[in-house]
Parts: structure tokens; sequence; C-alpha cells
């Protein structure tokens, strides 16, 4: 059983994990909530887009200098579900163990600061609390998302190490600035950063973000377009490893979607159907996983259960 | 007590955060993870701090400190055949195996699944990869800013009204996290396929997909709509935002109409808010220039802790723009005991997140610190038969 209410509801309708166990002494339930099953806050509602400022993200997210910044995404969803999945599979693993279900209590907001160790650490370690520092990196530079040729198209570009760097200079026709002692580590570069990411701005400038990614990976470096939604529905790589998801929908037709970022060897591993339209199975299941007969299920809609 | 994967057997090869963070999910729900490090140098994460004081050490690292907790850490030369024949050896008796090499140096580190696999029949291998195995650009390589980008959440994340100001990465390896979630699953999806069929399976996971996997609808505009999300457009829906206070920032979030009606009694009902051109959530979208000078003056005078109060007494999902230091003091994440310290014999106390969900029966636990390089190097070695000194004399360990 798998519920996101807040904190609470599924007991108030009478559908608690103690209710439920009671009926199925194995189950494995799990239950996604903001802030988590315990705890003085545990009442309060949280949606997806508040845990990037909640969990600490915002803060640490941004332009130098300028407000704490959203990610783009409800991003604490997707971080929460995830999570999720791993602690329903471990569950169920040790059920097939063991024959013991459980009750499974995650917050999402704990899971939205268990990928941010490394700001949190910095506060509990030294009382800093990270800057805001745009698209750079403590430990590689240049290390930017530079504007590229076209309306609005920009390319993500990093010298990882000290080798890369040599590369990339030579890659964008500057090849004695990668044998300048002045840019050799990284400590130079980053003391040097702003005329480096000029010097590789006025180079994918030139270029569209498509060119220039073939161009430096070609040449062992790190660079991809900072890809749209177009970009990425007609990403050619993407549609090769059969990524994409297209499925006949009663309502929007065949439409493009993503699909399932990892690959299994031996197991089936694809969206096997698209989303059901409201209430599309809901006589199959009653049927075929609670054993109601048909006069049942007729009963339960004319009292407006399922409507 | 024991935790839910007690008895897994996991091996690591990792650098940083993609195969790392895969197995200490793992490692944290009971599962016996030993980390295989390069001699000498070990995971890039331990240079990468933060360190205390500012002052690298790779025994100090908080990132490394995090993710590999509850490891066994091993050093191992896979660069060496001797080194892969030791890998081979190990693998034989695990159940997982979690790399984050890139695929054009699996073969020569030894991560050969034909050969893996028909040693041991029962395992599986996870290769967790910035572009995926196969196709085009599996030859590509990325760290979060070139990942992030080619996952297109980038290219979402900017403002408004500043057009020079590039697409922006989120703080941190998220990619890294987002693909070493996946990892995990489609990890433990394999063993449990295991349950019923008894072979393993290769699993293979793309950081870039793992990034275009969470765009949700936004991804959707293009293939519905013809419309391409950018940075730049107005939100569809408003107020929904970060705004100002007297002493720190607040979001704002009036996703549905009873929301935005709470938050209007809350500021106390002003004249503004009755105007036409707000009156529903798409309505303040598309004036959200109009509105935002409202809510900023409003806010402007308001204590965050208050308004996040008084909004979430109406069920207004408000939220605060957390510090770190907000959050290592927040009563509620004390009282869940979700900040955990550890002792670590050269970095001293370190105190970090734990456990992101409470397992009834079988809960999560920190039982050992990070591993120092090579710490457990004779200990796992002579659970396989081999003898590390012997190898140590060879330049293997």
């Amino acid at each position: 059983m798998v519920e996101n209410f807040a904190a609470g509801v599924m007991d108030r309708m009478g559908l608690g994990y103690e209710v439920l166990r009671a009926r199925k002494p194995d189950l494995v339930m799990i239950a996604l909530s903001g802030y988590g099953a315990t705890g003085p806050d545990s009442d309060k509602v949280s949606y997806g887009p508040a845990q990037v400022p909640l969990s600490g993200l915002s803060s640490v997210t941004g332009y130098r200098g300028f407000p704490p910044m959203h990610v783009g995404i409800s991003y604490g969803d997707p971080t929460g579900g995830l999570h999720g999945a791993v602690a329903v599979l471990a569950a169920l693993l040790h059920r097939a163990r063991t024959g013991r279900g459980q009750y499974v209590d995650l917050s999402q907001w704990e899971t939205s600061i268990a990928v941010l160790p490394d700001a949190v650490i910095d506060w509990t370690m030294n009382a800093v609390q990270p800057p805001r520092d745009g698209n750079r990196d403590a430990h590689m530079a240049p290390h930017g998302v530079f504007r590229a040729a076209g309306d609005d198209r920009w390319i993500a570009v990093a010298a990882e190490d000290d080798a890369a760097w040599r590369r990339l200079a030579a890659a964008i026709g500057r090849p004695e600035l990668g044998d300048d002692p002045r840019y050799a580590s990284v400590v130079g570069r980053k003391r040097h950063e702003d005329e480096l990411e000029e010097v590789v701005a006025a180079w994918t400038r030139e270029r569209t973000p498509e060119e220039a990614t073939a161009a430096l990976q070609a040449a062992g470096v790190a660079a991809f377009t900072a890809a749209t939604n177009q970009d990425l529905a007609e990403d050619p790589h993407l549609a090769a490893r059969d990524f994409f998801v297209e499925l006949p929908h009663p309502e929007v037709g065949v439409r493009r979607h993503v699909g399932v970022p990892w690959r299994m060897s031996a197991s089936e591993c694809r969206v096997r159907r698209p989303a059901p339209a409201l209430g599309a199975d809901t006589d199959t299941v009653l049927r075929d996983v609670c054993g109601y007969d048909e006069a049942e299920i007729a009963a339960l809609r004319a009292a407006g259960a399922l409507a | 007590m024991a935790g839910p994967l007690d008895g897994l057997r996991v091996l690591e090869v990792g650098d940083l955060v993609g195969a790392a963070y895969a197995t200490k999910l793992l490692a944290d729900l009971g599962a016996d993870v030993v980390k295989l490090e390069r001699p000498g140098e070990g995971d890039l994460a331990r240079r990468r701090g933060p360190f205390p004081g500012g002052v690298p050490h790779p025994e100090k690292s908080g990132l490394f400190l995090y993710l590999n907790a509850n490891k066994r850490g091993i050093t191992l030369d896979l660069a060496e055949p001797r080194g892969r024949e030791v890998l081979e050896r190990l693998a034989a008796g695990a159940d997982l195996l979690v790399h984050n090499v890139h695929p054009t140096a699996m073969a020569a580190h030894g991560l050969d699944w034909e050969r893996l696999s028909a040693a041991n029949p029962r395992l599986v291998m996870t290769s967790v990869t910035p572009f995926g195995l196969d196709g085009q650009h599996a030859g590509y390589r990325g760290p979060d800013v070139v990942l992030w980008s080619a996952g297109g959440v980038a290219a979402l994340n900017g403002m408004p009204g500043e057009p020079d100001l590039p697409p922006l990465k989120a703080f941190g390896d998220q990619s890294g996290f987002q693909a070493a979630l996946n990892a995990a699953i489609g990890s433990l999806g394999a063993l449990f396929a295991r349950l019923a069929t008894g072979t393993g399976e290769h699993v293979e996971v793309s950081a870039q997909e793992s990034v275009a996997a969470i765009l949700e609808l936004t991804f959707e505009f293009w293939p519905y709509c013809g419309l391409v999300a950018s940075r730049l457009g107005a939100k569809p829906i408003q107020p929904l935002c970060s705004m100002e206070c007297r002493d720190g920032w607040i979001f704002v979030c009036c996703v549905e109409e009873h929301q935005w009606k709470a938050f209007v009694d809350i500021m106390g009902n002003p004249e503004w808010a009755s105007m036409e051109i707000f009156e529903n959530r798409l309505a303040r979208g598309a004036n959200f220039d109009a509105l935002q000078v409202f809510l900023r003056e409003w806010c402007r005078e308001q204590s965050v802790a208050e308004l996040y109060e008084a909004a979430q007494r109406r069920r207004i999902p408000f939220a605060p723009v957390s510090t770190m230091g907000d959050l290592l003091d927040s009563p509620h994440l004390k009282a869940r005991g979700f900040f955990v310290t550890l002792e670590h014999p050269a970095a001293g106390r370190v105190t970090m997140p734990g456990a992101p969900y409470r397992f009834a029966a079988t809960p999560w636990a920190l039982r050992r610190p990070a591993p120092c390089l090579g710490q457990h190097t004779a200990e796992v070695l002579a659970e396989v038969g081999l003898d590390a000194a012997r190898l140590a004399a060879e330049g293997v360990v």
C-alpha cells in the first residue's frame, strides 16, 4: 500500500496500517508525507515545489549576488518518490526472506535534505552556509553554462581536471592557454575564472550547442547542450536507445513521454500501458482483485462509493 | 537489530556520488557493502570536501564520510591484471556489484559482465553511466553541470527578467543523486526478479535519462502543445514563488483557489486582491508582474515564522526558505532524530543527514563510520582466502 496523504489522513478514514494489517498480516505499507508521520510539524501540509526551499536547496542555489532560487521543477516529488521505491523494494525483499511485512514512514523533507550532504556538513563542520555561486564549482574551472549561437541557446562545459583543461584549450583553438602556467592548476584557473569563462564563451557563441558539443566531446571535454524539452524530444541518441514511450491513449492519442531511466538485461523493463482514464479499471479490479460479483459492484455504484 | 537487507553482499567500484549513494542506501538498510578504491588516492570524493576548517584531507571529506558510512573499504588496483583477478574472486561471492566507471574504461577495469556472470550466475551488476552504455553519446562524459543540462532541468531554471543569466544548475551533484536512486531501484528490482529466476542480470542506468525522467509535465509541453518550456517564461499558476520577509525568505504557494482565498484572508483582505486581474490562479499567473508588487510590499513587513505558522494553520503549504542552520535548529527534525553524529578516527565527530525513512520492524541504522583508505583490505581479502600482504608486495592493494 502506497499513500501520500498528509500525515494522519489514512488513520482518520479508518484505513491506517494497523487496520489494514489485520486483514493482511504481511502487508508492506509506505506513507509518503511532506514532514513525516511523527514530530511537531507532522500536521503541516507540503507540496513538492515547496520542498526545494524547505530543504535548504534554494538557499544554496542561485546566481552570485542574487536571491535564493528554485530549481525549475517540483524536485521534492521525484526525490521523495524514488527514495520511497528503494524503501518498498527493500521491505519486500525482507518479506520474501522472513514472511514479515512492515510500515514505512517517509518524510519528503528528509529525503530532500538527504541529497544535500555537502551543504549540511559544511554547516555542521564549519558553520559555513555555502554561498550561491551560479554554475561554478570549487574543484573545477572553467565550469559553466555558456551562450551558444542561436536564439537563447546554451551549452554546459566543464574542465574536470588539469588534463581536461589542456584538451579544452586545444579544442577551442587556444592551445597556448593550455600551456600557460597561470592556468595549469585549478587554483590558478579559479583565480582567473572570469577571463577563462570569456575565452570559452567567445568560442561557444560562434557555434550551435550541438556543433560545440560534438567538437568538445570528440576532444574528451565534458560538454552538452542545455537541452530544452524540444531538444530532448528530438534527441537521436535517446530515440536510438528507445528511451521514449509512445502508447495509444483514448483521449490524447499517441504522444511522446519519457521512459524508464534504466535497462535490465533479462527482466522486462518498460512502460506496459498508458495512464488509465478516470475509473477505467474500477469494475475489473473490484471483480478480479476483491472478488465482488456484478450485483455487489452495482450496489456499490448505487451507494455512490464508486462515483 | 537487523536491517531489511541483512546478509546482502554488495561490491562498489565508485567515484563521487553515482554509485556510492546507491550502495549507501543499501548499506544503511543492512547490506554488507565493500567499497573498492584505487590505491594511493582512493575515491575522488575524498578530495571534494567540505573539510574541517576548509583544509583538504583525504580522510576528512564530509561528502565522502556521508556517502560511505556503513561500508567497509579496501584498496585494489583494477588497472593491474592481478587486481582484476581479485575483483573476480570477490564478485564470485557477491549478490550485487555497483559501479560508475565510465563505459569506455569498464573493460580495462575488469567490469566485464559476460565474464563476471559466467563465474557467478546469481550476480547482479549495475552500471551507472553518464549517457548510457550504447547509442551515439555513450562515450560522452560529464560532471553534474553537463548532465543536469543534458537532462533538461537547467534550461528550466533562471530569472524571467534576466535573459543574459544562463540556465542554472542546482547545488551539488543532483544528477549523481538521481542516477544513484535509480541504480538502487534497478538493483533491488533485479534482486527481486532473482528470487523467481535464480539468476542475476546487468542493470544499466543513464544519468541523462535519470534527470529527464523528473521533468514531469514540462517535457510534455512539446509533444502535446508544441511549446518550448523556458526559464524565461511566465509560470502558468501564481503565486508559487519565494518572497522576502523582514527576517528572511518564505515560499508562497497558492496552487488551489481555496489556498489563495485563505492567504488573502491572512493579508487582511486588501482591496487590490479583489481586482479582476487576480480573480483566478491563471489570471494571477498571467498578471504576476502586477501581483508581485503587492505581495512584495506586504511580505516585506512579515516575519517568516509567523507567516509560515499562519499559513499552515489554514492548510496552505507555505514553507520557509531554510538555511542549513535553520535545518539543524528545527525542533521537528530534532524530535525525529534526523541528523546523526558519527565518530570518525581522523575527522572526529561529524553531524550529517540520517534516515530519510523509518522502517517499523527493521530500522535504518548507522553501524560504522566511513572506512579510512584501505582499512579493511586484509579483513575482506582473508574472507575470500587471499593474503593481503602478498598482494601488497605485488603492488596490487
